[in-house]
């Protein structure tokens, strides 16, 4: 019998960042749905449940932010759900607001290579 | 004059007034005195003889005719041999005051006058009896033997018809004379007595009368002398002022001068003289000559000036110039009075002339420099303030009230107002770095704080203030000037913003890379050409990656407004790790690296995060520029309660010119260039930037070729 496939949402506009996070973590054998706003994001986030959800900040449409907020305060599937920040921003006030809506990381994308982005999220799930 | 006569005879000291005889003169008179009195004596005991040896003649006389009388008397009954009739007889010698004696002609005393004869010796040894027996009469003076008394005796030999029947002795006391004598003597003791007083009390008057005019004699002689002194000295110092005042007026460049109207007589004094250039007396000073100094542009004024004084008889004072025969040009204060005779008519004028060249000079420059102060400080748009610490007075410039929009009449110009006028959030900060200045021995302190405007508005301000200091470094005074930098604060907000901004784009691309080559490289079946091509466009990417984060944190650490989370960072832990993180690079490199900590508690209150980024980037330049197979020392110590860390590489060193520049941004020494080909130059600068941050120093030593060490010191206490 094969377990159920841990299933991983990633809120990212860049589409290469997009591609290259979907093909890493699916070899890892995560099952990975994209969205490509912030809006579309916040869509899929509070209506299919999710396992993890990877955040980006900066994005159209709708910020990285005010999605969490909203995930947050949306009740079922995925209110709880661990969220990952992935940015480019190393603000601190980015830094510090995300922190208070319980997100479980914050990442650089720049500083953070696709091998420690698995070892992250495979120590996340076990 | 000077010298004495009378002095010579009283052996005082000049000028004692109180002379006494000397010894000599009161020797002189003692002598005097005694010689009188012997004189005197002797003449007294001549007089007393005399008058004894009259009285006595006198009474011998006497005597020799009462005895004869007596004896003739007696011979009768003397030869009747009847001696109650002798004893009658003799009784009646007595009322005389005579002694009368009888004496037989073998000595027996018969009868006597005053005796008892029977007791009565013989008489025969008396010299008057035997004389008498012998010569018929006899004389003797001597005590009775019987009474004692002097007595004079006569004796007469008693003769009746023929026959000797014995002698009469008759005598005369000499006690009789006494009186007399007595008398006489007490006259002349008495007198002598007196003329002795008499000639002692005409001595002393005479010799005080003698002394007195000695004295007197004396004391004008000395009055003289002192006048005489008196006026040599006040001569001599009359001599002396004369010279003081001028040598006075020499030194204060302060000449005199007179002008007779009437006869237009001038007179100049040396230092007048002098203050033209002239030696004294060579010239003779008239009026003309007097004109013929006076600078041409103010001929016409003097003129007037002296008519005028002449006219009004006030005294007048005025600045001129006059021109030295050299061309040199004094500024002289001259003043002067006008002295008129009874009539009110000017006779003569009198004044003085102060060379004030210096001075004028002086007041010139200083003008000139007051001027050039009120120019530049209109010029200079900062605003300039001047404070004596320890006082609550401070002098503002107008610029701070026209930068900032206050009015000089709203502000109290105290120190603390302006504090109060700085943002809250930089009041503290300011005033504590200020007291840190106070007390250091550093000349120049730069501050950087918000301060609001009238419009409540605040502008940002760069304050650079110099202390004046004394001996023992305490500040005595503190100038700075304000710059208003609130539009390049903006503006460096701007280019912080933006290098920000651009860093936050750069790096979506950059991860874009990053991942894709990731994956490029876990693909299978890749030649080995793309492989390494693949693997070196990582690292490429990778040192991107590193010049945008290193941007991101210079631009943040400068723009200030970077929030630290301070907490007990553990040096040798921090090192340790990150040495551990470039175990690779190191090995790779064949260098041999060990850390010593003297305090392996040594920990500092900082941001982890910083403070680990700054020792990642010293252990990485000591591993880059070091060539294969060196040594790297990390050695941490407390020093001066701070914490130092320090690394010490055995690399290719810093040449001196470069060691100025190293902690600058984007500067790479030539040589680590060549070594090290890329490389953004940021690395250092932001090792200051952080290390600062946390108030403490970097520095760096080393010689070219043969190693550096690169040193940083944070406090222990906690910073702010």
């Amino acid at each position: 019998m094969t377990e159920r496939k841990k299933s991983i949402l990633l809120v990212e506009d860049d589409r290469f960042l997009r591609r290259a996070c979907e093909v890493s973590l699916t070899r890892l054998g995560f099952e990975v749905t994209s969205a490509n706003d912030g809006e579309e994001g916040l869509r899929l986030a509070t209506s299919e449940p999710f396992d993890l959800i990877l955040l980006d900040l900066l994005m159209p449409k709708k910020p990285g932010i005010e999605v969490l907020a909203e995930l947050r305060a949306a009740g079922p599937p995925n209110a709880n759900v661990p969220v990952m920040i992935l940015s480019n921003s190393s603000r601190e006030e980015d830094k510090r607001r995300v922190v208070g809506l319980g997100a479980i990381g914050y990442y650089v994308k720049a500083n953070l290579s696709l091998k420690a982005l698995g070892d992250e999220i495979q120590k996340l799930f076990s | 004059m000077s010298e004495m006569v009378a002095p010579v005879l009283f052996a005082e000291r000049a000028g004692d007034p109180s002379g006494t005889p000397s010894r000599l003169l009161s020797r002189l008179f003692g002598g005097l005195v005694a010689g009188v009195v012997a004189i005197v004596a002797v003449f007294a005991w001549i007089v007393v003889s005399r008058e004894n040896a009259a009285g006595r003649a006198e009474l011998q006389v006497h005597l020799k005719q009462t005895g004869t009388l007596v004896a003739e008397l007696l011979a009768p009954t003397l030869a009747s041999g009847d001696s109650a009739a002798v004893a009658r007889m003799a009784d009646v010698a007595r009322p005389l005051g005579l002694r009368i004696t009888v004496v037989a002609v073998d000595g027996r005393v018969l009868a006597d006058s005053s005796a008892d004869a029977a007791k009565m010796e013989n008489h025969l040894d008396r010299p008057e009896i035997r004389a008498a027996l012998r010569t018929g009469v006899g004389e003797a003076r001597r005590a009775s033997a019987t009474t004692g008394e002097h007595q004079l005796y006569y004796a007469v030999a008693v003769v009746r018809d023929g026959a000797l029947h014995g002698v009469l002795r008759i005598a005369g006391s000499d006690a009789d004379l006494a009186p007399r004598e007595a008398s006489l003597l007490h006259t002349l003791e008495a007198g002598l007595t007196a003329l002795v007083i008499a000639v002692l009390c005409m001595g002393f008057v005479f010799m005080r009368g003698i002394e007195q005019k000695f004295r007197r004699e004396k004391d004008l002689l000395v009055e003289r002398h002192r006048l005489y002194e008196e006026l040599k000295a006040n001569e001599a110092a009359l001599v002396t002022k004369e010279r003081r005042l001028s040598e006075a007026q020499d030194i204060a460049r302060l000449g005199s001068w007179t002008w007779d109207v009437r006869t237009n007589a001038v007179t100049w004094s040396d230092s007048l003289y002098r203050m033209f250039d002239i030696e004294p007396g060579t010239i003779a000073p008239t009026f003309d000559t007097y004109m013929s100094f006076v600078h041409p542009d103010e001929l016409t004024f003097i003129s007037d000036a002296l008519g005028e004084a002449l006219r009004s008889k006030e005294p007048f004072e005025y600045d001129q110039r006059i021109v030295r025969r050299d061309g040199t040009v004094r500024v002289v204060h001259a003043r002067g009075e006008v002295l008129t005779d009874a009539d009110g008519t000017p006779t003569m004028l009198v004044g003085t002339a102060l060379d004030v060249t210096e001075r004028a000079l002086a007041e010139d420059a200083q003008r000139r420099s007051e001027e050039r102060f009120q120019l530049a400080m209109r010029a200079t748009n900062d605003a300039l303030w001047d404070w004596v610490p320890g006082t609550n007075v401070i002098w503002l410039s107008d610029a701070f009230y026209t930068l900032f929009g206050h009015r000089r009449a709203e502000m109290m110009l105290t120190f603390d107002a302006r504090i109060a006028l700085m943002h809250p959030e930089d009041r503290e900060a300011v005033a504590a770095r200020v007291d840190d200045f106070l007390r250091s021995d550093a000349a120049v302190l730069t501050c950087e704080y918000r301060i609001r405007r009238a419009d409540g508005a605040y502008a940002w301000v760069s304050d650079r203030a110099y202390a004046v200091r004394d001996g023992q470094n305490q500040p005595l005074r503190m100038i700075g000037s304000m710059m208003d930098i609130t539009v390049r604060k903006a503006a460096d907000r701007m280019k912080s913003d933006f290098v920000s901004f651009v860093s936050h784009q750069l790096r979506t691309p950059l991860s874009g890379m990053n991942w894709m080559l990731e994956l490029a490289s876990e693909a299978s079946g890749l030649p080995d050409e793309a492989r390494s091509y693949i693997a070196e466009a990582r690292e490429s990417a990778e040192r991107l990656g590193g010049l945008v984060n290193d941007l991101l944190d210079v631009s943040r650490l400068e723009s200030g407004r970077l929030v630290l989370t301070l907490e007990d960072v553990h040096l040798e832990a921090v090192t340790r790790s990150v040495i551990d993180e470039a175990r690779a690079l190191i090995a790779e490199r064949g260098h041999r690296i060990t850390v010593e900590s003297r305090n392996p508690s040594a920990s500092v209150h900082v941001d982890a995060q910083l403070m680990r980024q700054a020792i990642a980037n010293l252990v990485s330049n000591a591993i880059k520029y070091t060539p294969a197979g060196g040594t790297i020392q990390v050695i941490i110590t407390r020093e001066n309660g701070q914490q130092q860390w320090t690394v010490i590489d055995s690399g290719i060193g810093i040449p001196k010119p470069a060691q100025a520049q190293l902690f600058d941004k984007f500067f790479r020494a030539d040589n680590a260039v060549a070594m090290v080909t890329e490389g953004t130059g940021l690395g250092l600068h932001l090792v200051r930037l952080i290390v600062e941050q946390f108030g403490g120093t970097v520095w760096c030593d080393s010689e070219e070729g043969q190693g550096t060490k690169f040193s940083f010191a944070v406090p222990v206490a906690e910073v702010v």
